[in-house]
């Protein structure tokens, strides 16, 4: 009798609480389909024209687009699709999509004719999808790209010497800093080594400089600084590794000598949400982190300004860098429509927009001397560093350094003896890339085509 | 007298040790629910309980333009439900086939799927991405029902089937001599008796559909057709700019369905428990 | 019967000879661009891998088909025998009813066997196979490069490098260690919970079974990464209590021991109600006669835990024990989201402390797209466990007569 209703009573509970989160469900659902909020017409900042472009090509008839991008740059991409209806006549659909991840996808549906004309990515997939025949070059408006945009952003467009994508906009890391907790960002590493002593506080999670130690991507500046590098000649030769050089041991020296005197925490503890947690909350003065988060730390209510990251060694500290760009898919059954997209939306005036819808730093050499763009801080901070940094390189190889220098910046933090590492970090690296070597291709006449 | 004490200090041990179970169990479920309220993108926060509350991860949830939460839940549930379904009837007939019957490849058969189930799935995904194709079942509802079911074949046969094997087999011959068919039998008497375990199938495939990410990412396209897993799994991983504190909203919901379904099915697995238990 | 032959034979006629080829040559021309007035044009080519795929699928259509074949001749060899002995021949409907009678249980199985063998076995035997192709980036990924056989290099390649081979052994070690113990403690968890549970006196248990299911509604994605954040040695909450106790911080995630002690306890909190809801069902089915019995008998409680409820446990699960052994080889979730295989290990290539076989197998597909390497270690992987798995099972009674003692 009791078991029947402590059943009965525990099925109506259930029974409330399913009905109270299904109406919340559906009564809180949103229309995903309702009209982008944000216009570019009528309330812009720069003289913005969208015309049809200087070229013979014109779509194809009946064309019509299918565009990958990260949610982030939505109100960009929603912006710079009416105007290209507008002027084309062709219509265009996005699809949100992170720019890490769309050439994963992109290998299997592309030739299952599934994926998008045109997608965005950056520059390190860039080897592997041209290499794989998915993308189209950027033939039609190659003299143009060249010369209108940075030559560091064509350089990351390009595989093989060949140039394939449209560059949109420059993505690199560099450091912010509260602005109640310290005036004037320091100009070299050995100021912040300054600064912290006097500033950590461990206990109440106070710190005066923090980054991601255990990625190579962010601890880049230890190497590049200094005269290190990933690959030679511009990042195009993996026989010529320089992450053990001279420079680079020397910065990571200084890279090794920063956990007692700045940040005495072990590398595994340092967490990437942590840290942008502590930055939100006013406890940490100096973080290095990308312009991806500056809409966080707006949102945080933080007083915050953006610096180039103090020299290492005294040399002006090299970031790495990734472009993304616009790439036109090989199965694209409107080739020219998509070509024509690619270009319309990473000109002057769709840079212009980009910047203004989304804060996104321009790499076109106009629109970055643009009097607005110049006159503010973070963008201009941005584009500081950018100007000094190396551009991640494009080949596939660079698939095989991550791992093994992620490893090598936890294992000097945690005070191994840097030559060795890195030493012991670069075989790994040659040996892994090795695997990947190209085998004799058996000698066959391929049937012709 | 001494008996009754013994039993009065073995229930308090016993009340003592589910407690300790279950603050352990929940803890890290609690840190969950709590961060999907704290402000910010990240899990973390100095207090357990977070210095300021808010509720704009839920009002994202179902307001953001990027997120179609309800279409995924609803779709999820379709799939849910419906691989349920499919799954508990293909694993009791295979487990009953394979336990009650005897016949040449069977024990061949029941190490061959015991094998099968030892792969890295992950590798295989290609391979039924392009099955897929050929069938032109991508972006379909019925893919994902398809090979979530067969899926379970493997994971949840030796269960089921451990399972009839603890069955008498006096039964089915008792039924047989009265004259019953194979068919008969196994629907009048085979099924009734095996609630439990069609409960475990029915659980496990409906939380798997839930939770799984990898193979549906892969073959549903179009945002409208996603489940709430992989809608939740893009979110986190777009960008280094992973928006946590919303996964663990959205976790919240994906958990109460699970929940529910449990609390609804108990009572399967309580007639058989107060008969089973010790005494004394 | 005709008819469907008729179908078939004209389908395989076309299909088989391009499946032939396919499997054989993994394609001739891969795509191309070629220039067209100055511009570049995707001519499509031989996409060797879904060439490869698309040949699996035709032959083991084939396969069934032929199956299909003998089953109809003996079928019509019988038939003949009857007619010649002077019987009529069984009609359909006699068939059916004897397909019905003496098949049962191989017309219940018709289904899931199409369906693994399609879902299951086929990728399996592409994975296979791909192991014995050069199928890696840069220049063997297609549709731009063609795939070729390259037979047993790849095996070859990867115990050459001795690096690669050191590392194997030693993640190989952590990875049945790993599985034993995790797979014991999970259980050991669940039993002790379930037995407890199930006692008379125990009230309310609905609401305790609920409370110590919900680890199991939380996707596991989020609750590991909640974990992550719990135990980070500077900032979590775990430490920040142990502190206030004057405990000291320990190094949950950053120790190599300590580590693994962590992934274990995590894997135990996130297994334990799977386990639990097994041992209770199994609990619900024992007969309660037996405890009478026993009880009249003068059996204590744990006695008749030792003879009945233990035995019966274990007969019932032991397979399911097997497989859950074997499942963590392959536990990806909680290694891979907890410590991503850290901390690194500067010994193993591409390894760290907590990898196990499978994630160090993830990373190096996932970023060096090395696919043949990756299905060779997984053969191999897998053939350590099947062998382990296969020789266990067959030792178990559940196997071996598959009577529980009445």
């Amino acid at each position: 009798m009791k078991k029947k209703t402590s059943i009965g009573s525990l099925s109506k509970v259930s029974l409330v609480v399913a009905a109270l989160s299904l109406t919340m469900v559906t009564a809180c659902s949103n229309n995903a389909n309702e009209p982008a909020g944000n216009h570019a017409s009528g309330a812009s900042k720069f003289d913005l024209t969208f015309d049809k472009l200087e070229t013979d090509l014109v779509p194809e008839p009946g064309a019509s687009l299918l565009v990958w991008e990260s949610k982030e740059a939505r109100p960009f991409v929603e912006a710079i699709m009416k105007e290209f209806t507008d002027v084309y006549g062709v219509e265009v659909r996005m699809q949100e999509l992170g720019t890490m991840d769309q050439i994963g996808k992109f290998e299997l549906d592309g030739p299952a004719g599934l994926a998008a004309d045109v997608i965005t990515t950056s520059q390190d997939h860039l080897g592997k999808a041209a290499s794989a025949g998915l993308i189209l070059p950027n033939d039609e408006f190659e003299a143009a790209t060249r010369s209108e945009h940075e030559e560091v952003a064509v350089t990351a467009a390009s595989y093989n010497n060949k140039l394939y994508g449209y560059p949109i906009k420059v993505m690199t890391y560099a450091m912010f800093y509260n602005k109640d907790l310290i005036s004037k960002p320091p100009a070299t590493m050995e100021e912040v080594i300054e600064f912290s002593q006097t500033f950590n506080d461990p206990d109440s999670n106070k710190y005066g400089f923090m980054f991601d130690v255990p990625f190579f991507y962010f601890s880049y500046p230890f190497i590049g600084s200094t005269g290190g590098y990933i690959f030679g000649k511009d990042g195009t030769d993996p026989a010529d590794i320089g992450l053990n050089n001279e420079g680079a041991i020397k910065g990571m020296e200084l890279f090794a000598s920063l956990r007692d005197k700045v940040l005495p925490i072990s590398a595994g503890d340092i967490a990437s949400d942590i840290k942008t947690t502590l930055f939100s909350e006013g406890s940490v003065a100096m973080n290095v982190t990308g312009s991806w988060f500056i809409d966080t730390f707006r949102q945080a209510g933080i007083n915050f300004g953006v610096a180039p990251i103090p020299a290492v060694g005294g040399q002006d500290s090299v970031t790495l860098s990734q472009v993304n760009s616009w790439y036109v898919s090989a199965y694209s059954k409107y080739p020219n429509a998509a070509k024509l997209f690619a270009r319309f939306a990473s000109n002057k005036s769709a840079q212009l927009l980009n910047y203004e819808l989304t804060g996104a730093v321009p790499t076109h050499k106009e629109a970055a001397q643009n009097a607005v763009i110049q006159a503010d801080e973070i963008t201009s901070a941005f584009y500081k560093q950018f100007s000094s940094s190396h551009s991640a390189p494009s080949i596939p190889e660079i698939g095989s350094v991550w791992v093994p220098m992620d490893a090598a910046m936890v294992e000097i933090w945690d005070g191994k003896d840097v030559k060795e590492v890195l030493d012991r970090a670069v075989k790994q690296i040659r040996d892994a890339i090795s695997l990947n070597a190209k085998s004799p291709k058996p000698d066959s006449t391929k049937a012709s085509f | 007298m001494i008996a009754r004490k013994s039993v009065k200090f073995r229930v308090m041990a016993s009340y003592l040790f589910l407690a300790a179970v279950v603050c352990w169990s929940l803890y890290p479920a609690a840190w969950v629910v709590l961060s999907s309220f704290k402000p910010g993108k990240s899990l973390y926060s100095e207090t357990f309980i977070p210095k300021s509350l808010t509720l704009a991860h839920y009002v994202e949830l179902f307001q953001s333009k990027s997120l179609m939460f309800t279409t995924w839940y609803l779709n999820t549930l379709e799939v849910a439900v419906l691989s349920m379904l499919l799954s508990t009837l293909l694993v009791t007939i295979t487990a009953y086939a394979l336990s009650r019957f005897r016949f040449p490849w069977r024990k061949a058969s029941l190490t061959l799927i015991l094998v099968l189930g030892m792969f890295p799935g992950f590798m295989s995904m290609v391979a039924v991405y392009i099955l897929l194709m050929q069938l032109g079942l991508l972006d379909t509802h019925a893919a994902l029902v398809i090979v979530y079911s067969f899926g379970s074949i493997i994971f949840n046969l030796f269960v089921a089937k451990g399972f009839f094997d603890t069955l008498p087999k006096g039964i089915e011959e008792a039924a047989r001599i009265d004259g019953a068919g194979n068919f008969r039998v196994f629907t009048s008497i085979m099924l009734p008796l095996s609630k439990p375990m069609l409960v475990f199938v029915a659980l496990t495939t409906f939380t798997g559909a839930w939770v799984d990410f990898i193979f549906a990412s892969l073959v549903l396209r179009s945002k409208e057709k996603w489940t709430v897993a992989v809608g939740l799994y893009d979110m986190v991983n777009s960008y280094q700019n992973a928006y946590f504190t919303l996964f663990a909203a959205g976790a919240v919901f994906i958990a109460i369905p699970i929940t529910l379904l449990f609390m609804y099915l108990q009572r399967f697995f309580v007639s058989g428990l107060t008969a089973g238990a010790n005494k004394g | 019967m005709f008819l469907a032959s008729g179908f078939a034979v004209t389908y395989f006629a076309s299909a088989l000879r391009q499946a032939i080829w396919g499997i054989a040559t993994l394609g001739d021309a891969p795509s191309r661009l070629v220039e067209v007035d100055g511009k570049s044009v995707n001519i499509p080519g031989d996409h060797s891998i879904n060439l490869m795929i698309q040949s699996l699928i035709v032959l083991f259509l084939l396969a069934l088909y032929i199956i299909l074949c003998i089953q109809a001749a003996r079928d019509a060899y019988s038939t003949g025998k009857r007619r010649n002995a002077g019987l009529s021949p069984s009609t359909f409907r006699q068939t059916l009813t004897y397909l019905h009678d003496f098949k049962f249980a191989q017309l219940l199985l018709v289904l899931p066997a199409a369906g693994i063998l399609f879902l299951t076995i086929l990728p399996i035997v592409f994975m296979i196979l791909l192991a014995f192709t050069n199928y890696s980036s840069p220049h063997h990924i297609p549709p731009g490069n063609l795939v070729d056989w390259t037979g047993f290099e790849t095996f070859v390649q990867l115990f050459r490098l001795s690096s690669w081979s050191g590392t194997f052994l030693g993640v190989l070690g952590w990875t049945v260690l790993w599985a034993v113990v995790a797979t014991a403690t999970t259980f050991a968890s669940g039993l002790a919970v379930a037995l407890v549970l199930s006692q008379k006196e125990v009230r309310l248990k609905g609401i305790w079974r609920t409370l110590i299911i919900i680890p199991y509604a939380i996707p596991q994605m989020i609750s590991l990464l909640a974990m992550k954040m719990m135990f980070n040695g500077k900032f979590g909450p775990i430490n920040q209590y142990l502190s206030h106790f004057g405990l000291g911080e320990l190094p949950w995630l950053t120790d190599p021991f300590w580590a693994k002690l962590t992934v274990i306890i995590v894997n135990m909190w996130v297994g334990m109600p799977l386990s639990f809801l097994l041992v209770s069902s199994v609990l619900s089915t024992i007969p309660p006669d037996l405890y009478e019995a026993a009880k009249v008998e003068g059996a204590g409680r744990w006695q008749q835990a030792r003879i009945i409820t233990l035995p019966f446990i274990m007969f019932a699960i032991a397979p399911i024990i097997i497989i859950q052994l074997a499942g963590n080889f392959n536990n990806f979730n909680v290694i891979y989201l907890l410590t991503n295989g850290g901390p690194s290990n500067p010994e193993y290539q591409f390894a760290g402390h907590t990898d196990l076989l499978i994630t160090w197998l993830y990373k190096l597909t996932l970023n060096n797209n090395i696919y043949n390497i990756a299905s060779a270690i997984g053969i191999i992987l897998f053939i350590i466990i099947a062998a382990f798995s296969i020789w266990n099972y067959r030792q178990t009674r559940s196997f071996k007569d598959e009577e529980m003692t009445q």
